[in-house]
């Protein structure tokens, strides 16, 4: 075809193939990029189409997909990546106030890679993957309750209902995904798929992903329960003999032709998706890197998806809420995602698709230095969001180091200090995107991700 | 400084800094005044006062340095405000932008102007690289040495930013006056059928376009039917329309041949319009658009688990809005109901009115009060007057004349109204049957019984685990749960901490239990043996402190060592009374259970730490609620139970199970969500940059100046939501009127004369037609605010009545050198009618009506409306969770319930296309169109095609599609079984009488609801949300080739889109 997506009269086609050809849609024989895939067109403003098309980033850069970990549950900082040696003299020593006594992680840190990197001992897999690792050790905010800390991480506004990072993500460059969503969420609350006043184009499919259960029920509606592939496919093929005759009686219109399109999609989506999620169709070898788990099958689905194009998994890792017990919670937890998350950067790293794919990984904020009364094995962490840390890996972000400073017992940031908009900032700078200028206008405002704030950490940047 | 010089100085000098940039004076004036008279807080401030050398070193060293570097994006001469920043004066450098202060008199650390001229922060660098080099070394040394002088200017007229209180931002169209305009002249005055179309006409002709032709019989009434009912109209219906339409527009035709007006077609087309606005289908169908508006959800929105999330009767709200548009209830009173109905004069108990008073109350809850607060100033002020005045929350509106004083003013109107505890029953919302009503009834006395003994079995066994550990609980809690002491303390006395016990010991020297504990606890260890007998002594003799007598016949005698000791004794009085205290416990617990005539010392110990009033006084589900949540029926003394994580046990408390029934029983009544004035209303002061803690001037509880004036005067009459409700619903208001005639018009257009139905401010489009809008405005006011009426004029209009199809309208059929496609592209004269896509409820309802199963009462509980089992009812009576909504309604363009939203987009996803193919309900729609005995009994494969089109598309099929239908039925045979499936559905008349027609066209669409009145539909909670009772449709009998055919239909465009 020459001129793919701008035939002007449409010939009635005899079949499917014929029609396909006439309007430039054949499969296979063009990229989704001159495809008209979806459209919001308000007929009064026509030139506002809302649209999946992929289309480069305003800036240079190398992070072409998101995979967002998410530590829900508040992971403590002191026993993961923020290695506070000096704390051990301390142990026991009240702060005062009623604010318990300090508690020196229980667990050894190793200087690995390299680059030397501290991670603690509750991550032997993601050790050996130092070296690809950032760890920002100085983030902070000013919640220290679940629920708004969560959405304030997801979102950048802890009480109003906004748009989340992976819909502004997918907003700024759409999707190379043919028929697959542009934006997957692997479970999490809607806080972490919701588009809000951005177009529903934008919000992240809600999937029910889970190893063993059926591929093709994972995405609702996926497959008929009622009739056959063929058959539809012969329905399909009427339904644009219909849509042709209709669109002789009302012209040539985007919005038509974008909904016929999307029936196309849906159709291949029924198949490509189904394959998409069934992580059995991975070699052994690969699934044994991964491990059994739920987040090792997730993780592997997540690398399934971006290879396929998907521009931003939201993936839920959390259970971090660790009141007592750190001891064992945390290695419980943390011995969860380090598996898989190891074995997903060496996996991407193999593939070749570690530097266009940006993995992020933390929680909504850290955990207090301190514990009730004495340490013991039954101690915990309580909530704390002056100090926390979290890690990115690939995208263009520097490994083998960490960034910022937090004090010698990890209660406030010492020095370099990032809050979850600056977080958003750099991540949309990792993406090619100047945080100030994606903006959306809603009700008489342009609106952004960052607000009124956001600083980018131009020092993770490689 | 003395005041009287102070202002007039200020003035001169801001004059000054205005005329040197060419403002006119008269201008200039007003605006100050406006500001005057908006932010008296912003007034100078009296004390400051430099030296004429100061003043001198600034205008000759440091202000050459910003008219250089910085003014071109800091000053009011660029009338521009970077970062919110200007420098033009000292109130300006000192009030700051949005970062902050840019000048700290005095402190070069915190002087952001100075830390930014350093450069050292990439982030904080000015002025930016591109527009030039750093300043000099020499430069910066001035304004460091400037600011340690303490920073003299000019003092300014306060930290004034630019903002929308411009005189020009005042003179924005939206705010001036409707004036009725007078009907234009136009040269095809023929083509009008209502004063609509001349302006639509005039609009036409200054473009050079032509209005294309009247659309057929069949697309007008499919098109009038989904406009006013959100659904198809039946095949019936649709044939009786066409006939008597298409008849009439051919005498039409022969009038005007003969020079005569034609009016036939207007005429049948009213009659249609009156028709089908005088069903119940109506108000179901606006009702949606208004539900939009007012940001309609079953639930809060502020809490991640389910618990308390609910609102078990939102919908009672959403039944007034229903009644009130089906009664064409008029716009103004239903404004004022839904602000403040509560203080409506005429009003019984019982009132159905009350329900009105949703639109407050069914928007998102937070934690924050003010978040609350201005949820309800955004919503109120979006849905009737279309401003954005919660922009104002932290600083004057950007772009319209709202300052943020007149965001608090609203903000003290609705911080003056409360919710009472208890919602009134509305009468008429019972509409169960006598069994259902019985049962109802006996299963809430049931929870309401087991929930207020709740509380005495929770108190119990609390008091069970207190009295066995007390000693060590109270010493734990003094020494401090988190310290190393306590944690000593737990091993020692070998307990496990409960933070519900253990934090509600409360240990107060005026309390006539822990009173004697409170002061000998501030002994130290040391004199404590000394002198804890003369303390206790002190403390059992208090007169001003009377202590517990069980308490001092305990202490009385004691010689305690250490505070153990006293701890001890403690523990062993409740020990020894604890069989009675507990007997106590469970006497306040019953019914008339005699606890008053027990011993009054032995009723007080009972009642520490928790309240114990008698079961009488707590026997109702929000009582216990207040009692175990708020410290109502606490003495000082007394603590509330608390629950950690707000986790209230559930082996106790069950008020989900509450909720659930009063959400889910067909027995129970429905309740309006009101709200009241407080009993002290008070204004609200000011917060600077939105922060509650940074209080400015109070701001007045009245009404926006810009709507009100200057004259404007404080609301005095309780909240002040009355008057608030009056100004808003007023005839003079410029923007209630024509917010809500351009939301109409927008639904039947397409798009609005205004392309923002909830923004009128200076950030909107210009209008379209500003002259109709006028004209529509005035003309619904003086109507009585009649939305029926408005509805009638819109859609008797020739200009509604256009065909959507370009190729038909003149200048393009006659490819002429006007080519309306280049002229008018986005179709905003309206030179055809606009290609719309159903919206979500529309297709669901045509769907349900398809089914033959739809159920038509009017009203009632939510149901489920997206998953199986399925449900029969419309739409509008699906359950929203503004913080899960379903995936369906939300790929499906559902507008968002988190705040006002007038206009739906109209995306297009794969999901909605997987919902047409896979989904149940486009499978049951198939199987049961299929079903119907005419479709069996039609005779040929050529008659079930007409026959699908008519049900499905209202139209006769061309000849190729016949036959592309026939050739698909036969080719996919091949594929499918075929199977007869075996649903039975009611028959729908084909062929009709004339006779038949007549009566038709004089009757309601669908027959009338049962008398009984609202759905019955069974429903449970499943998860937490609303779940239908039922079964699921059969996945066994596959799909058949004419259901595939019929499913095809669905998956089309015609299905979706009116033209």
């Amino acid at each position: 075809m020459e001129t793919p997506n701008c035939s002007n009269s449409l010939p009635t086609p005899s079949s499917r193939r014929d029609f396909l050809r006439q309007t430039g849609m054949g499969m296979g024989t063009l990229a989704f990029g001159t495809m008209v895939a979806n459209y919001m067109v308000n007929p009064a403003q026509a030139e506002i189409t809302a649209t999946l098309k992929p289309r480069p980033a305003p800036l240079p850069a190398k992070a072409k997909h998101v995979i967002h970990i998410f530590a829900g549950g508040a992971p403590s900082h002191l026993d993961t990546f923020d290695y506070k040696p000096g704390m051990k003299a301390y142990a026991e020593k009240s702060q005062g106030g009623g604010n318990g006594v300090l508690f020196p992680t229980p667990f050894e840190f190793k200087k690995c890679g390299k680059s030397g990197l501290e991670i603690s001992e509750i991550f032997p897999k993601l050790q050996e993957q130092a070296d690809e690792m950032c760890v920002i050790r100085s983030m902070h905010s000013d919640i220290p309750a679940h629920g708004p800390a969560a959405k304030l991480m997801h979102t950048g506004s802890a009480i109003l209902t906004k748009p989340c990072l992976g819909s502004w993500v997918l907003y700024g460059l759409g999707t190379e995904s043919q028929d697959l969503p542009g934006f997957v969420s692997l479970g999490g609350g809607a806080e972490g798929r919701q588009s809000a006043f951005l177009p529903s184009i934008f919000q992240g499919a809600k999937t029910s992903f889970r190893p063993g259960a059926p591929s093709n029920k994972v995405i609702a509606n996926l497959q008929s329960e009622f009739t056959t592939e063929e058959a539809q496919r012969k329905q399909l093929d009427l339904v644009h003999q219909l849509n042709d005759r209709h669109m002789q009686t009302v012209q040539k219109d985007e919005q038509l032709e974008a909904r016929i399109e999307s029936f196309e999609l849906a159709f291949r989506m029924q198949t490509a998706a189904t394959d998409a999620f069934d992580i059995s169709k991975e070699t052994q070898k690969t699934r044994d890197m991964y491990g059994k788990s739920d987040l090792g099958a997730k993780l592997l689905c997540a690398r399934r998806l971006v290879e396929r194009g998907v521009r931003f998994v939201q993936i839920d890792a959390g259970g971090w809420d660790h009141h007592t017990n750190v001891f064992t919670a945390a290695a419980r937890t943390g011995g969860a995602i380090d598996t898989p998350a190891a074995a997903l950067i060496a996996d991407l790293k193999q593939r070749g698709l570690l530097d266009q794919t940006l993995i992020i990984w933390g929680g909504e904020f850290g955990r207090t230095p301190t514990t009730a009364g004495r340490v013991n094995a039954a101690s915990g962490r309580d909530h704390h969001s002056k100090a926390y840390c979290c890690w990115m890996a690939g995208g263009g972000v520097k490994g083998g180091m960490h960034y910022g400073e937090t004090d010698e017992i990890g209660s406030q940031v010492a020095s370099d200090g990032v809050d979850v908009h600056d977080l958003h900032a750099t991540v949309l700078r990792l993406l090619g995107f100047d945080h100030l200028k994606l903006t959306y206008r809603y009700n008489g405002r342009d609106f952004r991700l960052t607000d009124n704030f956001g600083k980018v950490v131009t020092k993770i940047i490689a | 400084m003395r005041r009287p010089h102070f202002l007039p100085l200020s003035f001169l000098l801001t004059w000054a800094a205005l005329a040197a940039v060419n403002l006119s004076g008269q201008e200039m004036m007003a605006e100050m005044a406006a500001k005057a008279a908006a932010k008296p807080s912003d007034a100078p401030k009296a004390e400051e006062k430099f030296d004429p050398a100061g003043l001198e070193f600034f205008e000759k060293n440091v202000r050459p340095i910003l008219t250089e570097r910085c003014y071109k994006c800091h000053s009011v001469a660029e009338s521009t405000s970077k970062g919110g920043l200007l420098l033009d004066s000292r109130a300006a450098f000192i009030g700051g932008g949005d970062q902050g202060p840019a000048v700290v008199p005095g402190n070069l650390k915190k002087s952001l102007m100075i830390i930014s001229v350093h450069q050292n922060d990439p982030e904080l660098s000015m002025p930016p690289r591109k527009a030039g080099p750093k300043l000099t070394d020499e430069q910066i040394k001035i304004l460091e040495k400037w600011v340690m002088l303490g920073a003299p200017a000019p003092v300014g007229a306060g930290a004034v930013k630019l903002t929308g209180l411009s005189e020009k931002a005042r003179a924005h169209w939206a705010f001036q006056p409707v004036v009725q305009p007078a009907i234009p002249a136009v040269a095809n005055a023929a083509w009008c059928a209502n004063e609509i179309d001349v302006f639509v006409l005039q609009k036409l002709e200054q473009n050079g376009l032509k209005p294309s032709p009247a659309t057929d019989g069949d697309s007008l009434l499919r098109r009038l039917t989904y406009d006013l009912h959100g659904l198809p109209p039946s095949p019936a219906e649709s044939d009786a329309f066409s006939r008597e339409y298409d008849a009439a527009a051919a005498r039409d035709l022969y009038a005007m041949r003969q020079g005569q007006p034609g009016r036939a077609a207007s005429y049948v087309v009213e009659k249609a319009v009156d028709r089908l606005l005088a069903s119940p289908r109506y108000g179901e169908r606006w009702a949606r658009h208004w539900l939009d508006s007012a940001r309609y959800s079953d639930t809060r929105g502020n809490k991640r688990d389910v618990e308390g999330e609910r609102f078990p009767s939102a919908w009672t709200y959403r039944d007034y809005v229903i009644e009130a548009l089906n009664t064409d209830k008029p716009y103004d009173q239903f404004i004022i109901e839904q602000l403040a109905a509560d203080r409506l004069p005429d009003l019984a108990k019982d009132d159905p009115r009350l329900a009105a008073l949703g639109f407050i109350t069914v928007g998102k809850r937070f934690d924050n009060n003010d978040d609350t607060i201005d949820e309800r100033i955004d919503t109120t002020t979006k849905a009737f007057l279309g401003l954005t005045v919660s922009c104002a929350r932290c600083h004057d509106h950007k772009f319209d004349p709202i300052p943020a004083a007149d965001y608090y003013s609203m903000h003290g109107i609705f911080a003056s109204t409360t919710e009472p505890l208890q919602e009134p029953v509305i009468r008429g919302t019972r509409i169960g049957t006598a069994a259902e009503r019985a049962d109802y009834d006996k299963k809430m006395r049931e929870l309401v019984a087991a929930n207020t003994r709740g509380y005495y079995r929770y108190t119990a066994a609390q008091l069970g685990t207190l009295y066995r550990d007390f000693a060590g609980r109270a010493l734990f809690q003094m020494a401090g749960q988190r310290s190393e002491k306590g944690f000593d303390i737990q091993k020692k006395y070998k307990f496990e901490p409960v933070r519900e016990v253990d934090g509600s010991i409360n240990i107060s020297t005026n309390s006539p239990i822990t009173g004697p504990l409170a002061r000998l606890r501030r002994l130290t260890e040391a004199e404590f043996a000394a002198r804890a007998p003369e303390v206790l002594a002190a403390a059992l003799t208090d007169k001003k402190a009377p202590v517990n007598a069980l308490v001092i016949e305990a202490l009385a005698n004691l010689k305690p060592k250490t505070l153990d000791d006293v701890a001890l004794a403690y523990q062993a009085m409740f020990q020894k009374h604890q069989a009675r205290l507990l007997a106590h416990v469970v006497k306040r617990g019953t019914p008339n259970g005699g606890a008053d005539s027990d011993d009054k010392a032995l009723a007080q110990l009972a009642s520490w730490p928790w309240p114990l009033p008698n079961y009488e006084e707590v026997a109702s589900i929000p009582l216990v609620q207040v009692l175990i949540s708020t410290r109502t029926f606490c003495e000082s003394w007394q603590e509330k139970p608390n629950f950690r994580n707000g986790n209230i046990p559930s082996k106790y408390f069950t008020f989900d199970a509450v909720n659930a029934l009063e959400l889910t029983h067909v027995g129970g009544p429905g309740t309006a969500m009101v709200v009241a004035d407080s009993a002290r209303p008070k204004d609200t002061n000011v917060y600077i940059r939105g922060d509650r803690n940074k209080r400015g001037p109070i701001a007045p509880r009245q009404f926006l100046e810009v709507l009100a004036g200057p004259d404007r005067q404080p609301f005095f009459d309780g909240s002040g939501r009355r008057e608030l409700a009056v100004a808003i619903a007023s005839r003079t208001n410029p923007l209630t009127a024509r917010v809500l005639v351009n939301r109409v018009w927008m639904h039947h257009f397409g798009s609005g004369i205004v392309s923002s139905p909830d923004d009128f401010g200076n950030m909107s489009e210009k209008p379209s037609h500003p002259e109709l809008l006028d004209w529509l405005s005035a003309t619904f006011v003086d109507n009585g605010w009649s939305l029926k009426k408005l509805h009638r004029k819109m859609l008797t209009s020739q200009a509604y009545r256009q065909t959507a199809n370009p190729t038909l309208n003149p200048l393009v059929a006659q490819k002429g050198a006007v080519d309306p496609n280049k002229i008018d592209a986005g179709n905003k004269f309206l030179w055809r009618s606009n290609l719309r896509r159903l919206d979500f409820e529309s297709i669901r309802d045509a769907m349900l009506m398809l089914t033959g199963k739809m159920d038509l009462s009017v009203g009632g509980r939510p149901v489920n409306i997206t998953d199986e089992p399925l449900s029969y009812r419309r739409s509008i009576y699906g359950y929203i969770d503004r913080d899960r909504l379903s995936d369906l309604q939300s790929q499906f363009d559902f507008a968002d319930p988190s705040m006002a939203n007038s206009r739906r987009n109209t995306t297009i996803v794969p999901q909605q296309a997987l919902f047409f193919m896979n989904n149940a309900l486009s499978v049951d729609v198939a199987r049961s169109v299929v079903a119907r005995p005419e479709f069996a009994s039609a005779s040929s494969d050529e008659a079930k095609i007409a026959l699908l089109y008519r049900i499905m598309f209202q139209r006769t099929p061309k000849p190729e599609e016949t036959q592309f239908a026939k050739e698909f039925v036969k080719r996919v045979a091949g594929y499918v079984d075929a199977p007869a499936p075996s649903v039975k559905a009611k028959p729908v008349a084909t062929k009709i009488t004339k006779e038949q027609t007549k009566e038709l066209m004089n009757k309601p669409l669908l027959p009338a609801p049962s008398k009984t009145g609202p759905s019955v539909q069974e429903t449970e909670i499943k998860n937490g949300v609303v779940a239908n009772k039922g079964s699921s449709i059969s996945r066994k009998n596959g799909t058949s080739p004419w259901e595939l055919l019929t499913q095809a239909m669905i998956c089309s465009n015609e299905f979706v889109y009116l033209d």
